[in-house]
């Protein structure tokens, strides 16, 4: 599972989830409201936060479909070791 | 390309068009395929149109519309028959475009993700002799499609590919500027589609009289992130045929790399709406001082938040920012040429070459400067209405004393000594406040401005409820009343603020005013 950060970053890209509803990594953000124009100031803040760069074979929908898929991605610019 | 020209020589250049142009002045005689035939004329080997799998130089765009020509009417169709087409925009689609043009045929092109329930409703308003869609979706739309009968895309290609290799042309059209040549779906609020008539004629003046005002040429390369279903994209293939250039249809691709793929094309015109361009200053943060070749951004749709044009200014130094405005009733009222934006910052700009565009009271009489009222529009670029609905028609295109249309166009505000327009809000959203006229908009505009705010919605005065202004965002509710003092004129600032989550919004994605009405009544004892 993500941080509380993770969370706290993503949450207000998603309008459609209620704040006592759980984020799980099975959440499709598109559902929950990430529109396109969300999902470009997302990229710029976890890029900020988390003091890392998407690699432009990430830069597709597809990193930005899940929060689970979306965490691995960070995770593994994190610790590129583990992956 | 032998090195880059001078910015000096490039703006030679390009008042060296924008003279000529006017000049010679927008026709009002010529068709949509002249424009492509002029172009093929003038630069057959220059790239025409570039997508997501290739680029066709105008000999190549001009061979596949005759081949699609003859192809349509190896079909049956005839002058005055509709072809639907929804179709992603790539080659393909423009040279359907082009192709129903010279057969005399009325292309009726919808988005690609409007709904069944809708689509249903605008077969049965167009009455197409014909329906063109990606192979996927034959089925589907067949079942919709009440017995016209219903193509795919790749069949279809096959066989205008195959006319193309025999060098095919159609019998010929007799095809004449009054002709139509696209009905244009607007995504009205009301339940009904709506359709504007766009004939031949109209659309050429409209497409050259905004050419004379942005200067498209030789060397630009236009990329345009929007559909051709929408007539912003629609337009952007007649401009690019007007001033020679490259047109890079990028609808589709994902937004993470438009910043790549302007780079990459080698874009020198991007065509935006304000949330395009917050994406763009967004990714340039990200990446900033690398070379680009952007001359000029031009924005429609709605405001241009200042901080946006300075963001999009900044990220790409050197390039102009220029402010449009208008509807698909007339294609464009006026564009804010760079040389006015210091001088006239808040202005929308001055009516297109050739076009009058005024501000008149609930009678019709035209208003003296600085005074609000509904803006009028009249000139060779106004449509003739629209399709099969008399009474919509009758209300928006009103018989003008000199003989022609004028168009009633809803939206209200003022013009100046010089004539230049300023937009106040749509009709819906003017009120009068403490015998103040105003609307929703200019206070949300300003509640935007805020920092810390994300967006904003107004709730005009009603019985026993004041002026209440509702925010998302990180601010205290005085500290939004109080920014607002420094930002509007006494009248206009709220009595109430309030902060929420979230603005509730109607299904057609605008504020909805009465769920804000219930939350101030929920929150007052």
């Amino acid at each position: 599972m993500f941080d509380d950060r993770f969370e706290q970053i993503l949450r207000p890209y998603l309008p459609f989830l209620p704040p006592q509803e759980e984020l799980t990594p099975g959440s499709d953000l598109k559902d929950l409201g990430l529109d396109s124009l969300g999902t470009v100031q997302l990229l710029g803040t976890l890029e900020e936060d988390y003091q890392v760069r998407f690699r432009d074979s990430a830069l597709t929908m597809d990193t930005f479909r899940t929060a689970g898929v979306l965490w691995d991605t960070v995770q593994s610019m994190l610790h590129p070791a583990a992956s | 390309m032998n090195g880059q020209p001078t910015a000096q020589a490039r703006t030679a250049a390009a008042h060296d068009t924008r003279a000529a142009a006017r000049v010679r002045g927008a026709r009002t005689g010529a068709r949509v395929h002249d424009l492509l035939d002029e172009a093929t004329a003038e630069h057959p080997d220059a790239p025409a149109v570039t997508d997501g799998t290739g680029r066709w130089t105008y000999r190549e765009l001009a061979a596949h519309s005759h081949a699609a020509d003859a192809w349509l009417e190896g079909r049956g169709i005839g002058h005055g028959d509709r072809v639907l087409v929804q179709l992603p925009s790539t080659r393909e689609l423009v040279a359907l475009m082009y192709g129903a043009a010279r057969r005399g045929a009325v292309l009726v092109p919808v988005n690609t993700g409007m709904k069944d329930f809708h689509l249903r409703a605008v077969v049965e308003n167009a009455g197409p002799a014909l329906i063109v869609v990606t192979d996927p979706a034959v089925h589907r739309i067949a079942a919709l499609a009440q017995g016209v009968p219903v193509l795919g895309l790749g069949g279809v290609w096959q066989a205008i590919t195959a006319l193309r290799a025999q060098g095919a042309r159609s019998g010929g059209a007799g095809v004449g500027p009054e002709d139509l040549a696209v009905l244009v779906y607007t995504s009205g609020s009301t339940a009904a589609p709506k359709a504007v008539i766009c004939p031949h004629g109209r659309m050429v003046f409209a497409t050259e009289a905004i050419n004379q005002e942005l200067g498209y040429r030789a060397d630009d390369v236009v990329f345009c992130r929007f559909p051709i279903s929408w007539d912003y994209g629609l337009y952007k293939v007649l401009l690019t045929a007007a001033g020679r250039s490259e047109l890079v249809l990028a609808d589709g691709e994902s937004d993470l790399v438009l910043l790549r793929r302007i780079r990459e094309t080698g874009a020198t015109v991007v065509p935006i709406v304000p949330s395009l361009a917050t994406m763009i200053v967004a990714l340039a943060e990200r990446e900033p001082s690398r070379e680009s070749r952007v001359r000029m951004f031009t924005n429609t749709g709605a405001a241009l938040p200042k901080s946006t044009a300075d963001g999009l200014r900044s990220a790409f130094p050197g390039a102009e920012v220029i402010i449009q405005f208008g509807q698909t009733e007339c294609k464009r009222v006026s564009v804010l040429p760079a040389a006015d934006q210091n001088a006239k910052p808040d202005s929308v700009g001055r009516p297109l070459p050739g076009t009058r565009a005024f501000v008149v009271d609930d009678d019709g009489n035209a208003l003296p400067p600085w005074e609000t009222g509904e803006i009028v529009v009249e000139g060779p670029h106004v449509m003739p209405g629209y399709w099969r609905a008399p009474e919509q028609t009758a209300r928006a295109f009103r018989p003008a004393p000199d003989g022609g249309l004028r168009l009633h166009t809803g939206d209200f505000g003022h013009v100046d000594e010089d004539g230049y327009l300023y937009y106040e809000g749509r009709r819906d959203d003017m009120f009068k406040h403490k015998g103040v006229r105003m609307s929703t908009t200019e206070i949300e505009s300003a509640a935007t401005d805020i920092p810390g705010v994300r967006a904003a919605a107004v709730l005009p005065p009603a019985d026993g409820r004041a002026l209440a202004v509702f925010a998302e965002g990180d601010i205290d509710p005085h500290a939004l009343l109080k920014e607002l003092s420094l930002r509007l004129e006494p009248a206009k600032v709220p009595a109430v603020g309030r902060i929420v989550a979230e603005l509730p919004l109607t299904p057609h994605g605008k504020h909805d005013r009465k769920q804000l009405a219930r939350l101030l009544e929920g929150t007052t004892p």
